[in-house]
């Protein structure tokens, strides 16, 4: 009489599945920061130079930035059922994740740009400069530069937070994990290894913007 | 030439600029003093609009500052202007500094405003500065880089307020020497400063301000030497003084 486990070895090709999964976890945390960097600065921007917009857009922000990312995912996936509007679990994510890199981003912008002093904007306004002018060469530049590493730290979070967009099937690095675990029961192998391709990315990115930094502090 | 008329300023409910009249003659360097908090970095702001006034008139070369037919920004070109703490723009070289206004303001192309450029920093003594960050310069080289960018624009008229002031003693010499270069050259100036010496030597002109206005305006026999006001002596004895 054979013993049969109720459970199934690690495989080789389980690497590719971990590697497939990473790779879903980059391109729904790329496709979140782009979305979110692309609507942030804009909206950092109206904040920092208009007091309406920022009486306006406050509740957004904050509503956005303090609720937590899995209730933010489980109401916009009913509210989504609900209007007949069915995404994919890459959308659903694209969007919540997009929409908290949004306010993040824009809450990043408008601390930057307030950083930039008003003596240094009155030099740029007294060469001739329009506001608009001043806008794209003296302020936009210094405000970028200013809020660069925090967004970088708001991207890195959002890399984590990737990882509950697994809960509604989309397979990326997390879920692969839960699954490979279940199969096999090597929790502190399959967990570990998942932990330490997270750490991975994000040194990656860490040491690329670490470059990108000191490129642009000269 | 500027024509100041009856300015009026004020910052909500107090009156800073209370009625100020004035002319800046072309080719002349007049100096602003009186003491802290009299008005004169705000006079200087009205000249230019970066400050809003309440009240009276200003001209430069005939056209009214707030005439909605010319453009502020283009009027600001003909005014250059030069603040106590440099305002280098951080992100830019020296060079990019010089050549930024005028590529933006004036679209001058690249080249061009990139060698004008080279040309107003040799200009300042900052010929072999470049290529440098502001923070890697000086006090003195980044006031003079200041000097340099507000040129860059051809400016008729340059502002000063107070240049001097944040820099070590050692480094007053070279920006002090670089105003009087422009003021052999005709440049037509307005110079905001505490230093009484540099006053007695250079200025054409010396208005004092006090309480929002100009108490005594004259040559500098008239007003450093022979004051006519107990408020201008008291000043004076004071800073010769200390
Ligand atoms: N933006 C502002 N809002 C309110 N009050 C202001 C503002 N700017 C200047 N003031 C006030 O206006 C007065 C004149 O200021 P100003 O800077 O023109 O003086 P100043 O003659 O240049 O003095 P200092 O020699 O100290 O530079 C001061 O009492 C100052 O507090
Ligand atoms: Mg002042």
């Amino acid at each position: 009489m054979h013993y049969t486990a109720a459970w199934q070895q690690l495989h080789w090709s389980d690497a590719t599945y971990v590697l497939m999964a990473s790779v879903r976890t980059l391109q729904l945390s790329f496709t979140a920061v782009l979305l979110g960097t692309l609507l942030g600065i804009p909206l950092g921007l109206a904040r920092a130079l208009s007091p309406v917009m920022r009486v306006l857009t406050a509740p957004l922000v904050d509503v956005v930035r303090s609720v937590p990312m899995i209730i933010q995912l489980i109401i916009f996936d009913t509210c989504l059922s609900i209007s007949g509007w069915p995404l994919s679990a890459f959308q659903l994510g694209t969007l919540a994740l997009g929409a908290w890199m949004a306010m993040v981003t824009a809450e990043i912008v408008r601390g930057a740009y307030e950083a930039v002093t008003p003596s240094l904007r009155r030099a740029a306004r007294s060469l001739g400069m329009s506001s608009w002018q001043e806008l794209r060469v003296v302020s936009l530049p210094l405000t970028l530069r200013g809020g660069f590493p925090a967004w970088v730290g708001a991207a890195l979070c959002l890399v984590k937070d990737s990882a509950l967009v697994g809960i509604f099937g989309y397979i990326e690095l997390t879920k692969a994990g839960q699954i490979l675990n279940a199969r096999t029961h090597r929790t502190f192998l399959v967990l570990g290894g998942i932990g330490a391709t997270y750490f991975f990315i994000c040194h990656v990115i860490t040491f690329c913007t670490r470059r990108i930094e000191r490129r642009m502090a000269e | 030439m500027i024509e100041i008329r009856n300015v009026r300023k004020s910052f909500g409910e107090t009156t800073i600029l209370d009625g100020i009249s004035l002319d800046v003659h072309q080719g002349e360097l007049l100096c602003l003093i009186g003491g802290s908090g009299s008005g004169k970095s705000t006079l200087l702001q009205c000249i230019n609009g970066l400050e809003p006034i309440q009240g009276g008139e200003i001209h430069v070369d005939g056209v009214d500052i707030r005439s909605k037919s010319v453009s502020i920004n283009h009027l600001r070109r003909k005014i250059g202007m030069v603040f106590q703490q440099y305002e280098a723009f951080p992100h830019l070289t020296a060079l990019e500094n010089v050549a930024l206004a005028p590529r933006v303001v004036a679209r001058v192309p690249r080249r061009q405003a990139l060698e004008d450029a080279h040309r107003h920093l040799a200009h300042v003594g900052l010929g072999d500065k470049a290529a440098s960050y502001p923070r890697n310069l000086s006090g003195g080289q980044q006031q003079r880089l200041a000097i340099a960018r507000a040129l860059a624009m051809e400016p008729r008229y340059m502002l000063f307020d107070e240049v001097t002031s944040a820099l070590d003693p050692e480094l007053v010499a070279e920006v002090l020497d670089t105003m009087r270069t422009l003021k052999r050259e005709g440049m037509t100036m307005v110079v905001v400063t505490h230093d009484m010496d540099f006053v007695r030597e250079s200025a054409d002109r010396v208005a004092f301000l006090s309480k929002g206005t100009i108490c005594e305006i004259g040559s500098v026999q008239q007003v450093m030497l022979d004051p006519q006001t107990d408020i201008v002596r008291k000043f004076l004895s004071r800073r010769s003084s200390s």
